[in-house]
């Protein structure tokens, strides 16, 4: 709570620092965005890492193959970084650039849940075999 | 969090736009464009860092 309600304050102080160093040129002022928006980001993935390793446990219990959860997880970093890459470019006023990241990250995290499908269609071939 | 780097690059914002306000008024153009550059590409390697240290945590954490 405490570290959600400072960083609240400093995004806030740069908002109004962003803005008063908008008046001499846009670029600056970008740039504070991505310094603010990196720095949130960092903080996010100190309370991110306890979840990923609940996740590591929840899929030790289950018994699931590893490689599955380590695809969840990359393609969790991926939109990740592509969707904050994406809406700062779209901040600057370039918004085709944002939407072109943001749509290559859709298409890795789908060239690598193929292995995903491909199982997933195994394992339906398999039953109809049975059936 | 460390609140600084944002003071330190409101602070290299500021001073770069006076600088650049005062050397455009005395009449040199240019060293007030080179000024600007200057700023600017020191605040970008700041950046380039937190970028770097960034990716790096993302990395770790979702075991790329």
């Amino acid at each position: 709570m405490d570290t959600v309600l400072k960083v609240i304050f400093g995004a806030l102080i740069a908002l109004i620092l962003g803005l008063m160093l908008r008046q001499q040129g846009k670029d600056m002022a970008l740039l504070l965005s991505i310094a603010v928006c990196c720095m949130v980001v960092a903080v996010m993935t100190s309370y991110l890492s306890p979840v990923v390793d609940f996740i590591h446990q929840l899929q030790d219990s289950a018994g699931t193959d590893p490689e599955f959860i380590a695809i969840l997880l990359k393609s969790v970093g991926i939109g990740l970084v592509a969707e904050i890459a994406g809406l700062i470019c779209s901040d600057a006023g370039n918004a085709a650039m944002g939407k072109t990241v943001q749509i290559l990250a859709t298409t890795v995290i789908l060239w690598l849940s193929l292995p995903l499908m491909r199982s997933l269609l195994e394992l339906i071939q398999r039953i109809m075999e049975e059936a | 969090m460390d609140i600084d780097l944002i003071f330190k690059i409101a602070a290299i914002g500021i001073i770069v736009s006076i600088l650049n306000q005062v050397l455009s008024r005395s009449g040199r153009e240019e060293q007030a464009t080179m000024t600007t550059l200057a700023g600017l590409v020191v605040v970008l390697m700041m950046i380039a860092q937190k970028i770097s240290e960034l990716f790096e945590l993302v990395k770790t954490l979702f075991h790329f």
